[in-house]
């Protein structure tokens, strides 16, 4: 059942999946993961840095799509909540984590070291700077830039995933960029 | 922002990303141009903001088939378990059988009504014979004993029978 005979599962519409969950809604559902569960990922992976977490977080973000009752309702924006369960999921699990942290007083991880874990889930020295100088802004400002410059979402999903107006989408996403230019080191420019 | 009074520094610091990003309408689009060709401080910042390169960085991790087999299998076994959630509690063998008790009960009732129907109407008939028989035998009764005025009473009382 997990096996769907299409090429390329990025390319199924979100209307499709759900004329397909007409006659069939398991059939739907793995659709719906088989082209989800990358993004879904790499958006935990961009959060958390951990592989096992946002993995975890997928799953879960999966396990409660196959719960919601209303997921192929005509009107029901699958991919906002998608992302929005993976992005709440991910929110409570580093707060679990600096709770954690917080308990086993442990000192904050030297950066080489955590560089050093990183290299396995990013590739090159650059993608982890990069990764670095987001940490630099805050929550909120990294993760519109993660939704909609890495996850590549639109304004419109951005406001549904986030559920705040358009218009706070593009002052966000503006202050954010602003906030950027003062951390973001030279070798993320490119002259035009 | 969607005024149509000229954007100031503010307005166009507000909707720098989106303009960056072509998702402003052409008119204020417009407005946010008319704005840069007046105002240094703004083409400055827009022009930095424009050079940020904010491509995705690569993942390291190989995304083979099998790296998402154990969440498979966690997945296939919930969504078995949600199928199993919505259908009917009552399976089609219990459904039928329960047809058929329903269908025996009042079967079983009915023919148990008819045979009421029946008896009753077999005590009816015996009565109607004996108050005639009585009707009969009374004037007889009456005429032998005259003057001893002899009260022969006659009755009858069904015997009760097993239904």
């Amino acid at each position: 059942m997990s096996v769907i005979p299409l090429r390329s599962p990025q390319q199924w519409s979100d209307e499709q999946i759900k004329l397909t969950a007409t006659k069939n809604r398991r059939i739907a559902i793995n659709m719906l993961i088989e082209k989800y569960r990358q993004p879904l990922f790499r958006h935990a992976l961009y959060i958390l840095r951990d592989e096992d977490e946002a993995y975890d977080i997928v799953q879960e973000t999966f396990i409660r799509a196959i719960r919601e009752t209303r997921l192929f309702d005509p009107d029901f924006r699958v991919k906002a909540w998608l992302f929005r369960v993976a992005k709440n999921l991910c929110l409570n699990q580093l707060r679990n984590t600096s709770r954690r942290a917080a308990i086993l007083q442990a000192n904050p991880m030297p950066d080489r070291q955590e560089a050093e874990q990183w290299k396995h889930l990013f590739d090159g020295e650059q993608s982890i700077r990069m990764m670095k100088t987001l940490d630099k802004l805050n929550d909120a400002h990294k993760e519109i830039l993660v939704l909609r410059y890495y996850d590549q979402l639109s304004y419109t999903e951005i406001a549904q995933v986030l559920d705040i107006k358009l218009g706070t989408v593009m002052s966000r996403l503006s202050r954010a960029r602003q906030k950027l230019l003062e951390v973001l080191p030279p070798e993320f420019t490119e002259n035009r | 922002m969607g005024s149509h009074l000229p954007f100031t520094c503010r307005d166009v610091e507000l909707c720098a990303a989106a303009y960056l990003d072509a998702q402003l309408s052409p008119a204020e689009e417009e407005m946010v141009e008319d704005h840069l060709e007046r105002c240094d401080a703004c083409a400055e910042m827009i022009d930095a903001m424009d050079t940020q390169r904010l491509t995705p960085p690569r993942l390291q991790l190989l995304q083979e088939n099998d790296y998402w087999e154990e969440m498979d299998s966690v997945l296939q076994a919930e969504l078995d378990r949600a199928e199993l959630e919505q259908q009917p509690k009552v399976s089609k063998r219990s459904m039928v059988f329960y047809a058929a008790v329903l269908l025996l009960t009042v079967l079983w009732g009915w023919h148990h009504r008819q045979r009421a129907i029946h008896l009753e109407r077999i005590v009816y008939t015996q009565q109607q014979t004996l108050e005639q028989l009585e009707r009969v035998s009374a004037p007889s009764l009456y005429d032998e004993g005259q003057g001893e005025n002899v009260d022969v009473k006659v009755s009858y009382r069904p015997a009760k029978m097993e239904l």
